[in-house]
């Protein structure tokens, strides 16, 4: 962790005069912070996003308001090491939580920073050194920046391979819909991986619940070509040396046009233009005999 | 019931089963909208059954021939049976020797023998 502080000290050129400069001008600016903070919220309550967050909750505001105040102090204390950099990344978090746009966050810390040179040059006498100052604030506060980003990104990315880990889940639904008849609606586009992943799931749950019928319904696939027929086909037969009756449902007029025009040989599999027609052979084969 | 054509060519249900009349000389037009016409209803009837009946047709080419039995091999993809009925023998000596393909087709000599065909069918 300490490698990981020093290491982004160097990247973003941060010396240790840097952090006595900033700390300098904390103690210049002490008590300029209140002042800061209300002309940012001046700021922030003309925005349109400031409704959006605080719009109905003024006690939450104040709590904001607290947070910010503590939130400087510790900024211009210049502490940089492990609890500096945990409270930045919380920061992130909770930006995530409530998905605040990227725009609003940097202008808000822009804004910040012109407050924080502005105030710099109202004091009297003016320091010598505040040109120097006022570049070791820049750096530090997009430090900062980088570091509430960097958090923001990362939760991001971590619900973006959760979700995408949860639509694989989702792609084959093979589910029992009678005992002894498992069901597998297919939507969406279907690639090579996806109906390895297929025939892999659903053999071994036919194997698993014993499944005397199959139907695979692929009303929802977008487009059925040959290597796409060719695969579904595979799949069947697979099944079939499983012990277990494949029936291909929803197949509508485009996907029979298409399948005989490009001269795939669909053999002995059973297929049917809708589910019910495949639920009701499936049933005859399992000697499940409804009454209308 | 209900019936609507287009040029030496009609479809009529009745009930579970969709019968189609073609008649004089059958252009590969025709069939295309066959085609998509009746599959459409095998769908959306829930039919069982298509027969095709072939008896007042003058002229079949090979061809022609090869686009109904590419349907009829439709209507089997979608879940349904398909029957030829009223080949005549000349058109049947015409598409042997032509070599055309005929696995897969079913045939009865008139509406009479479609029970007989269908028990047959059923028995496989």
């Amino acid at each position: 962790m300490d490698n990981e502080i020093e290491a982004l000290k160097e990247k973003f050129n941060i010396s240790a005069y840097d952090i006595e400069l900033v700390r300098q001008a904390g103690a210049l600016l002490v008590n300029f912070v209140p002042t800061l903070i209300d002309n940012w919220y001046l700021w922030l309550n003309k925005q349109e996003e400031f409704a959006l967050f605080f719009g109905a909750n003024k006690s939450n505001l104040k709590r904001v308001q607290e947070q910010q105040a503590i939130h400087w102090q510790s900024f211009f204390e210049a502490n940089l090491n492990d609890n500096y950099i945990q409270s930045r990344r919380h920061i992130g978090q909770i930006h995530a939580r409530i998905n605040l746009p990227n725009d609003i966050y940097f202008a808000g810390m822009s804004f910040a920073l012109q407050l924080i040179t502005d105030g710099l040059w109202t004091i009297k006498p003016i320091p010598s050194n505040v040109g120097d100052m006022a570049n070791a604030l820049t750096k530090q506060l997009f430090l900062d920046t980088y570091l509430v980003i960097d958090e923001i990104t990362r939760i991001q990315n971590f619900r973006l391979a959760e979700s995408s880990k949860a639509m694989m889940e989702m792609s084959t639904p093979v589910t029992p819909i009678w005992e002894g008849i498992l069901l597998l609606p297919l939507l969406g586009i279907l690639d090579s991986s996806r109906t390895q992943d297929i025939m892999n799931k659903s053999l071994s749950k036919i194997s698993e619940t014993r499944t005397k019928v199959f139907i695979l319904d692929i009303s929802g696939v977008a487009s059925v070509d040959t290597a796409v027929a060719n695969q579904l086909i595979k799949i069947t037969k697979a099944t079939q040396l499983m012990g277990c009756e494949a029936i291909i449902s929803g197949i509508s007029p485009a996907i029979a046009r298409t399948i005989i025009e490009l001269g795939v040989n669909v053999g002995e599999v059973k297929t049917t233009s809708t589910l019910r027609d495949a639920f009701e052979i499936a049933l005859k084969l399992i000697n499940v005999h409804v009454s209308h | 019931m209900s019936i609507f054509g287009h040029n030496g060519l009609s479809i009529s249900r009745l009930n579970d089963r969709l019968s189609v009349t073609l008649q004089g000389d059958i252009v590969q037009e025709t069939l295309m909208i066959l085609s998509t016409d009746l599959l459409e209803r095998v769908q959306t009837d829930r039919v069982n059954l298509v027969i095709f009946d072939l008896s007042s047709v003058d002229i079949l080419d090979v061809t022609e021939f090869n686009a109904l039995h590419r349907i009829a091999l439709m209507i089997k993809l979608m879940g349904a049976e398909s029957i030829f009925i009223g080949l005549n023998p000349g058109m049947v000596i015409f598409l042997v020797s032509a070599g055309a393909d005929v696995s897969g087709i079913n045939t009865a000599y008139g509406h009479e023998d479609i029970e007989r065909a269908l028990r047959l069918l059923n028995n496989d």
